[in-house]
């Protein structure tokens, strides 16, 4: 029964900066708490699955509405109610448009009105012209779908199916090219005007399509092996009787649930493995580079991988990577992996995470975090002077 | 309400309308506040708040999302977080200063704290209200042979059990019976007369005040002020559902007592949260008046949290309602809404499920939020048989001129 006295002083290092183990030049970020402004129209949000920014430096934040309600209380859709039960909530559209100030430009996205519109919105993309690019990861969400700005539904990959419910409920098929299996992330490669697929919630491959005429351009799985050897298994977190996972084990031949794919600036692609605490880097055309281990020893579900940002720097030298079941975002030095730093800490207040998922910069260098459960929610960081 | 002094007769009527806006306290959140917690710490579901007075801020916490605290399993699933004790004292400026408590530190120590205070010689007194409302609203739980809180503890400031009013039981409801609370919710300490006042509470319909020192029962009453046997001692109240009925007299039993709180003129303001109301009578129990809190709101309500305003006459009387995501200020004397301010949501300076609010001398305002959303998960709480309800937060607001 003796109260625990506290030192703290030591502790407090570590705050809200990177930590700088010979690295001076890693990325050194604040939180500016004032970031976003209040939502208008009493919105509310869900999980933010996605955060890019234009090239007017707008920010675009996808985030999930089926994520937002409990069934009981609607604690948060009060007032979307019959009859409204408190002054707040109702769900915002699932695509919102920031100006630089963090205002509310645009928003749309709205499940049963928006053509396409998936049920589990969990990819977001922008190409050079504007368009935006959306996914979804529940069983009926087999398809990316491309938008104009305003909402215009111009082209789909995949197929929308009848099947309800989680993406657990789907039979993985990683050879059928013409029906994606929960694409998690997306990016587009202007220049060749391709569109790069992280079919991973339900499959396990990486998949390009033209994003222009939507055709199946090429595809691979872990360690760049073909579609024809991707097993169909279901993931892992889905299935019980894989039996324990050994995370410090012989790494697994195949993925096991992705959540990120991005492209750096010399060419390569950067594969958040989330729940194989890893990404695997590639080139362009499949061919496998090498592995980065994101806090290998990690045994929770969630993995160490929701999202990869590269650093602001011309080399990319850093990449950032979003860990939801440390509530971090690490620095790790993207040449070979060597953890560099960390932002931030888990918690509730500002500059503070809980499910981190998705990262984007700015053309500033400015950072943009989005949470997942538990706070949903979209922060801004800027570069320290 | 009061108009200042020196305006003239010719400008009353303009200028105390202008008065009072003027001096409506309006708040902005301080984003540096509180530090980062030490140990890997994370916090809970926050239970309560309080100030003492020296300024250190006391938190309650307990029970947060499995996801959170995966460094505390075994074996640990992940480099964070470990679940921090119940009761954390934090300085001003946001450092943790000292922590203790949480299940089994006492045997009587709640099944689900809620309630904190901490009185001029420094001493910690919490509530609990494990019983069939510590569940969600409209689906009270029975509870399988666990005993429900009764009682409320006393510790000294670094967590020695000082005193214990009532036990831990599953006796039936009975508000004249002053051995057993009933699901206790909110206490304050009326030092000067070395009394505790007990908001009786979740299952209680009742207040009532002990002996600060021994324990011993001094009175209590019900709502209006009406006698203890007259207060009924049917089930509890659900969170009603549906929409609600304006023109329905006002219950004439209180629903559930979330907060109390003690005026320095010697007023004491219950919150009667189901019946999104506020009633304040003296010390001794007499009735004084009771205004209604935003009572078109319905589910969970509108009156969650009280904090009295740290200004010379006390006008202004905060109330959260954690429903919509915001604080009312109430012209304490009157009872009129005044002002409302923050908004529903996570970012910093926004509120989730407001339950606590409480003031430092320097009008400094400390805010609790109960517990983040929970969801959809749900679905994943079904398949894991995890806790996906996750902690809330604590945030310092400032007066902005």
């Amino acid at each position: 029964m003796t109260s625990v006295r506290v030192l703290l002083m030591r502790l407090f290092c570590v705050c809200a900066f990177p930590l700088l183990a010979g690295a001076q030049d890693a990325p050194r970020l604040k939180v500016d708490p004032f970031w976003p402004k209040p939502l208008p129209n009493n919105w509310m949000v869900g999980h933010v699955e996605g955060v890019v920014a234009d090239k007017d430096d707008h920010i675009w934040m996808l985030h999930h509405v089926r994520t937002m309600d409990h069934p009981q209380d609607h604690s948060e859709m009060g007032r979307a109610q019959h009859p409204p039960v408190a002054d707040c909530c109702v769900p915002a559209p699932e695509l919102i448009e920031f100006d630089a100030q963090g205002n509310v430009m645009q928003a749309w996205g709205v499940r049963g009105t928006t053509p396409g519109w998936p049920e589990a919105a969990r990819g977001l993309a922008i190409d050079k012209q504007g368009n935006i690019w959306i996914s979804g990861n529940h069983a009926p969400d087999r398809a990316v779908l491309k938008y104009s700005q305003d909402g215009k539904l111009l082209l789909k990959i995949g197929q929308t199916t009848n099947q309800a419910g989680l993406g657990l409920l789907a039979e993985p098929n990683n050879q059928d090219t013409t029906l994606l299996g929960g694409p998690t992330s997306l990016i587009v490669d202007d220049d060749a005007s391709e569109i790069y697929i992280a079919d991973g919630a339900i499959n396990k491959r990486i998949l390009v399509f033209d994003t222009n005429t939507g055709a199946f351009k090429r595809g691979w799985g872990a360690y760049g092996i073909p579609l024809s050897e991707i097993d169909n298994s279901k993931l892992a977190m889905y299935n019980k009787s894989n039996g324990p996972y050994d995370p410090m084990g012989t790494p697994p031949k195949q993925f096991r649930g992705l959540w990120a794919i991005r492209l750096s600036a010399d060419g390569l692609v950067y594969v958040g493995d989330g729940k194989g605490n890893r990404i695997q880097v590639f080139t362009k055309a499949g061919k496998f580079v090498k592995e980065i281990f994101v806090a290998r020893g990690t045994l929770m579900l969630t993995g160490t991988v929701f999202d990869i940002a590269f650093s602001h720097d011309r080399g990319q030298k850093y990449l950032l990577v979003a860990d939801p079941s440390n509530n971090v975002i690490r620095i790790l030095n993207r040449n070979d992996g060597t953890p560099v730093g960390k932002i931030g800490h888990m918690g509730h207040n500002a500059g503070q995470f809980d499910k981190p998922a998705a990262l984007g910069f700015d053309s500033h260098g400015d950072l943009f975090v989005g949470e997942v459960h538990f706070n949903n929610r979209i922060q801004k960081f800027v570069p320290e002077k | 309400m009061t108009r200042r002094s020196a305006l003239s007769i010719s400008l009353l009527c303009f200028s105390f309308t202008v008065a009072v806006s003027q001096a409506v306290p309006h708040y902005k959140v301080d984003p540096s506040w509180p530090q980062e917690l030490p140990n890997n710490w994370t916090l809970g579901q926050i239970r309560g708040v309080a100030v003492d007075s020296t300024n250190h801020v006391w938190v309650l916490n307990e029970g947060g999302a499995d996801d959170d605290e995966g460094a505390a399993k075994t074996p640990p699933l992940a480099e964070c977080c470990i679940p921090a004790p119940a009761v954390v004292e934090f300085s001003g400026d946001g450092k943790v200063l000292a922590a203790w408590g949480g299940q089994g530190y006492v045997p009587s120590w709640p099944e689900s704290p809620h309630g904190i205070y901490v009185d001029k010689k420094g001493n910690v007194w919490i509530g609990g209200v494990g019983s069939p409302w510590n569940s969600d609203v409209g689906t009270p739980k029975p509870i399988d042979g666990q005993p429900w809180d009764r009682q409320v503890l006393k510790f000294s400031a670094e967590g020695k059990l000082l005193l214990q009013i009532g036990k831990p039981s599953n006796a039936p409801v009975n508000n004249e019976d002053p051995a057993l609370l009933g699901a206790p919710s909110a206490i304050k300490v009326d030092d000067a007369a070395n009394e505790v006042y007990i908001a009786d509470g979740f299952f209680n319909k009742r207040v009532v005040v002990y002996d600060a020192n021994t324990g011993a029962f001094k009175r209590g009453w019900g709502a209006y002020g009406i006698p203890l046997s007259k207060v009924d001692n049917s089930t509890p109240a659900v969170f009603p559902a549906g929409r609600p009925d304006l023109s329905a007299p006002p219950s004439k039993q209180f629903g559930s007592l979330t907060d109390i709180a003690i005026a320095a003129d010697g007023l004491i303001y219950v919150a009667d949260q189901i019946n999104d109301r506020i009633q304040a009578f003296t010390k001794a129990g007499k009735f004084v008046k009771e205004f209604s809190v935003a009572p078109q709101e319905i589910g969970y309500e509108s009156a969650w949290a009280l904090a009295i305003s740290p200004d010379a006459k006390q006008r202004y009387l905060f109330v959260t309602d954690g429903a919509s995501g915001l604080i009312r200020v109430f012209d304490r004397r009157g009872g009129t809404e005044l002002n409302k301010f923050g908004h529903k949501g996570r970012d910093t300076g926004e509120f989730t499920n407001l339950g606590w609010a409480a003031f430092d001398s320097q009008a400094d305002l400390y805010t609790g939020e109960v517990h983040f959303t929970r969801s959809f998960d749900a679905v994943q709480s079904a398949l894991s048989g995890k806790s996906y309800t996750p902690g809330g937060r604590v945030q310092k607001f400032v007066r902005a001129e």
